[in-house]
């Protein structure tokens, strides 16, 4: 064979890769329409709060949007994934193959949510300006922007955690497409994405400050808005890091009973 | 084609089969209604907070809107359990699935609305149920007997005109094949706009859910009967009194449809 020869599986596999991005294009095209409408209806909604007042709470409407843009645009790019995978790993039996992989299930999982997320990034170019174009992304000051990306990079490991804790349930319960479905749908009004928690009633702000839903948009969208700024932002960051932790503990935890659990069907 | 006792017998095991089948998996069954009900009142959670504490959005009290979401959520409801699987018309077109349809001695709406009875819907019902009963107790609505007849007869016309709309757009299937993109699209419409008085949002979006995609008759313009606020809506009181009327129209139309684009069904033979 001729050494210089290209095995042809290469061409094959680009095009299919080629052609499951174009299946993902036309998904993400929805995804954008979904997320402007959702945004575009909270802003209203607030708009119709705001009526004839120029603030509230000291905070300004446009501040809010800024707010709300943000807070939108950053749950759109935390993957659903990890709940998903585990699940599917458990109930066909593949999880058996995870586990002799000389690389923890956990972090296989964790992997595959940073390259979910990954694929996701170059179609910020349509997310922003939507974004900008629906609501407003205009921070402060950079250093906002710089304080806001640590604080996103550390909601998107809650995130995966609290998935990974929902897919582990899977040991146990079989389908979890129930209460991942539940979750999904009430996360974005549990993390503030829908209405900050300082406009909230003080009741319901004291139950959202005890759950961990907060770390995934309230804290950084308050830092990029600027409502939260310079050396004031250490107490989210602080807030997010601690949830990590005690999340952290819990997984851990749940993963070593869950291995007892483990049954594979044979065929 | 079987006699009316027989297709109700029919109709009855469908739906103890369908019952079977959801209860294989119980903890998920009951997390199912559970997720019906969360995801129906999750929405109204937002309206609940925002109006518990800023009192009203474009002149509508937290009462006025829990009687406008219960009343999408109601027509919602009687729509849900009985056609939620119109939405997979598309597959069953795209596999061949929708032979076995054919050669059932039972009406292809009657298969439809019974072969995929889906229990755990309840949960949606119950969501339903709860924000209707208090926003009809708490909204101050001055009774009465053509309001109260037309409360009940708008509630089914909510629930036809948003149902014309999933049940025309499932019948292009036949024709088109891939049609999941468009329903998804009508479907988040409905849910994200039809929950709010729609005078909150600005006067072309207002003509584009009122004239194209008809949500404002889905709960804004029945709302707006019962509250005396026929002043606010963008056309006349009367036409919003037709609201189940409407919701008759559409569906006949939509039905219609159905059944035409039915026959360009062309078999995938697999």
């Amino acid at each position: 064979m001729n050494r210089l020869s290209i095995n042809p599986a290469w061409w094959e596999l680009i095009r299919i890769t080629g052609r499951q991005v174009v299946a993902f294009r036309a998904n993400i095209v929805f995804s954008l329409i979904g997320f402007a409408l959702q945004l575009y209806v909270t802003r209203s909604v607030w708009e119709a709060v705001y009526a004839g007042r120029t603030e509230i709470d000291g905070v300004s409407a446009g501040t809010l949007l800024v707010y709300l843009t943000i807070a939108s645009l950053g749950n759109w790019f935390l993957p659903q994934m990890a709940a998903y995978t585990i699940q599917e790993r458990v109930l066909s039996g593949d999880v058996a193959l995870d586990l002799v992989r000389p690389f923890g299930f956990l972090k296989q999982v964790m992997a595959q949510d940073i390259g979910t997320a990954l694929s996701f990034a170059p179609f910020l170019v349509i997310f922003v300006p939507t974004a900008m174009l629906v609501g407003s992304l205009a921070p402060p000051s950079l250093g906002n922007v710089l304080l806001y990306l640590v604080s996103f990079g550390l909601a998107f490991v809650v995130n995966s955690l609290i998935a990974m804790h929902l897919g582990l349930l899977a040991f146990w319960i079989q389908q979890v497409n129930g209460i991942r479905a539940m979750v999904g749908i009430t996360t974005g009004f549990l993390s503030g994405a829908l209405a900050p928690l300082w406009l909230m009633p003080d009741a319901v702000r004291f139950v959202f400050r005890l759950l961990p839903f907060q770390a995934l948009a309230f804290l950084p969208a308050s830092i990029y808005s600027g409502q939260t700024t310079g050396l004031a932002a250490i107490e989210p960051l602080a807030v997010q890091v601690a949830w990590i932790g005690i999340l952290l503990v819990t997984v851990n935890r749940i993963w070593s009973r869950a291995q007892d659990r483990i049954v594979i069907h044979g065929g | 084609m079987a006699g009316s006792r027989t297709m109700a017998g029919i109709c009855w095991a469908l739906v103890r089969a369908g019952l079977r089948e959801e209860m294989q998996f119980r903890v998920n069954f009951v997390i199912e209604v559970a997720f019906g009900l969360v995801y129906q009142t999750v929405g109204f959670a937002f309206i609940w907070v925002v109006l518990g504490r800023f009192e009203a959005i474009g002149g509508w009290t937290l009462q006025d809107v829990t009687l406008l979401y219960g009343i999408q959520l109601m027509g919602h409801a009687l729509w849900a359990p009985a056609f939620s699987r119109i939405i997979n018309l598309q597959w069953m077109v795209q596999v061949g699935e929708f032979d076995t349809m054919l050669i059932r001695p039972l009406p292809i709406a009657l298969q439809f609305m019974f072969g995929g009875f889906r229990i755990a819907v309840l949960g949606d019902v119950l969501g339903a149920v709860i924000l209707l009963t208090i926003g009809v107790g708490s909204a101050g609505i001055d009774w009465t007997l053509p309001k109260a007849g037309f409360l009940a007869l708008a509630v089914v016309g909510s629930g036809l005109v948003r149902g014309a709309f999933e049940l025309a757009i499932s019948a292009l299937a036949f024709r088109y094949l891939a049609t999941g993109s468009a329903g998804w699209l009508t479907s988040t419409m409905f849910s994200q706009f039809g929950a709010y008085p729609l005078d909150i949002f600005e006067r072309r979006t207002r003509q584009l859910l009122t004239w194209v995609i008809p949500v404002a008759f889905v709960a804004w313009a029945p709302a707006a009967v019962l509250l005396d606020r026929t002043a606010s809506l963008p056309f006349p009181a009367w036409v919003a009194w037709c609201t189940p009327l409407l919701g008759v129209a559409l569906m006949t139309a939509a039905w219609r449809l159905f059944l035409h684009e039915s026959r360009q069904y062309q078999s995938s033979g697999s």
